[in-house]
């Protein structure tokens, strides 16, 4: 398969991933641009083998590496929410954004194992090989990205049910 | 699935959008790799200069010690033995010298006998053969570069604020995209596009097919009228070699050649590059020559050339072999081994590669891997 063809059938999938991995769009655009030009100075050898699961390897690690340098030199923020008055959202928006934010804040590895897991929908072997770690790795991350949002959920909603009692004079 | 695994998978999937511009991820990615490939090039041309001058004092206590070497910059380790290594005393240059400009292309040794793009479009694609010319040079250039690969052809040309590519090939494939704004044009005769984009500092890009069915394009910081000049300046009707300066008497059955490149500067320094494929390995020659290389730390012997020899993981984690040495003062080869390469293979390649050298291409061998 040739390069243009490839971007053209996958690039949209890459800049997706890209996104989840950052936590950012247009971050994610750009690192998918990135990883994609240098795919293009070895397209001969990439296109060697079935090129999607190599570009998205490089695309995880230049997501895991990126966030590693930002976070010695910038405080990573989740990408900012759009946020409409809570009353305008439905409860299930709600929730969405609170989990997607949660989600942002996960360190590197863990998020991406995350991503991987639940919308690139991999195995513990496919996510291992892709993140260079064991199977046993994979599932620790992942579990201890659960632990982290249920955690920080149940405290949210706990805040969030404290905040509403005040504001309804005490009452639940 | 626990309810919090369908939470995170249903976020997940609703957060990102639909909405990717691909054409425009296609073309950014393209320049980009453009862009990155030409960086990688430059980086060894301002490493190598920056060589020049972190010898430089070196070099003039060398020069002072040593006897008729004029400035010559002394190399760290002293070769010796080394096979086809004739003595050669040549100006180096500084890296002011490397913005030096020219004003003509310089001259490529002529192929005898064989045939022009013109003629035979299928030898095209031949990779010790180049087809593409330019009569007049659009700005004064620092260096000029052919490539000449199974994909085609191309000259770049570096000037001091201007970067020009012409291509020629069978198909479109390896262009830069047609981005930007586009228009019908007519080169020499035959219908092209010329599209201009304003987004990267106003590049302008023309394409067109000749009679034969090859594919030209020149790119670069041209609007629509310097394009044309270029494009009809465009000459397909000569042959010339792509030569490099050394002979390679011991590869392996089957070898083949993928590319070859020559890169010439206004000033003394000079660079040639070869790719050979045996099977699924391959190993590219790099060579400096003429602004002071050296070899920064040799672990190995390879044809008594004192050689650095260093192997670690590349692309899908496959190791590469790198091996630089120096077959004369002043010149530096680096070897990059990749793929299912043989590492004895290719110390055997750097220890029989018979350096040529000198700084006339027409004295370079027609076929450099032929027994």
């Amino acid at each position: 398969m040739e390069f243009d063809d490839f971007v053209r059938q996958r690039g949209a999938a890459l800049v997706r991933l890209g996104h989840l991995l950052t936590g950012d769009r247009h971050l994610g655009e750009d690192l998918t641009q990135d990883v994609l030009a240098k795919a293009f100075v070895r397209w001969k050898r990439i296109k060697a083998d079935p090129p999607d699961p190599y570009l998205r390897r490089m695309l995880v690690n230049a997501a895991i590496s990126r966030r590693r340098l930002a976070s010695s030199q910038e405080v990573v923020m989740a990408e900012p929410t759009e946020t409409p008055g809570r009353d305008d959202l439905g409860a299930e928006a709600v929730e969405r954004d609170a989990v997607w934010r949660l989600i942002s804040t996960l360190p590197p590895k863990q998020r991406a194992a995350v991503v991987l897991r639940y919308y690139e929908d991999l195995d513990d072997t496919a996510i291992a090989a892709m993140l260079d770690c064991s199977r046993e790795t994979v599932r620790s991350q992942v579990k201890r990205a659960l632990d982290a949002l249920r955690a920080r959920l149940a405290k949210e909603g706990s805040d969030a049910g404290s905040a509403g009692a005040t504001r309804n004079g005490g009452k639940p | 699935m626990t309810e919090l695994d369908r939470v995170v998978a249903d976020t997940l999937t609703q957060v990102v959008s639909d909405d990717v511009h691909v054409e425009r991820l296609l073309n950014g990615a393209r320049a980009s790799g453009i862009r990155y490939r030409r960086r990688r090039r430059l980086t060894i041309v301002a490493a190598t200069a920056l060589a020049v001058a972190a010898v430089g004092t070196a070099g003039a206590l060398a020069a002072a010690m040593l006897p008729a070497t004029g400035n010559m910059a002394a190399a760290p380790t002293p070769i010796t033995d080394a096979p086809s290594a004739p003595p050669s005393v040549r100006p180096t240059a500084t890296a002011a010298d490397l913005t030096q400009t020219m004003t003509q292309l310089p001259a490529l040794p002529p192929a005898a006998d064989a045939p022009s793009a013109l003629s035979d479009p299928a030898q095209v694609g031949r990779p010790l053969l180049i087809h593409l010319g330019l009569d007049v040079l659009p700005f004064p250039v620092r260096n000029v570069q052919y490539l000449a690969s199974s994909d085609g052809e191309r000259l770049y040309l570096q000037g001091k604020a201007a970067t020009l590519t012409v291509r020629l090939s069978r198909s479109t494939t390896d262009f830069e995209p047609l981005a930007g704004t586009q228009q019908p044009v007519v080169v020499n005769g035959h219908p092209g596009k010329f599209a201009y984009d304003e987004s990267h500092s106003g590049i302008g890009t023309l394409r067109w097919r000749v009679a034969n069915g090859l594919w030209l394009q020149v790119s670069g910081s041209l609007d629509r009228t310097a394009a044309l000049a270029v494009g009809n300046g465009v000459r397909l009707d000569r042959t010339y070699r792509c030569a490099v300066p050394f002979r390679l008497p011991s590869t392996p059955a089957g070898t083949r050649v993928e590319s070859c490149t020559m890169t010439m500067y206004a000033g003394p320094a000079r660079g040639a590059g070869l790719t050979i494929a045996t099977g699924g390995s391959y190993v590219t020659f790099t060579t400096d020559s003429g602004y002071g290389a050296a070899i920064r730390e040799p672990n190995e012997t390879l044809g008594s050339r004192p050689a650095e020899v260093i192997e670690h993981p590349g692309d899908k984690g496959r190791p590469i072999l790198e091996i630089n040495f120096a077959p004369e003062a002043d010149t530096m080869v680096l070897m990059t081994a990749e793929g299912s390469y043989n590492g004895s293979v290719v110390r055997e390649l750097a220890a029989t590669l018979q350096w040529l050298g000198g700084s006339d291409p027409a004295t370079w061998p027609e076929n450099p891997v032929a027994p």
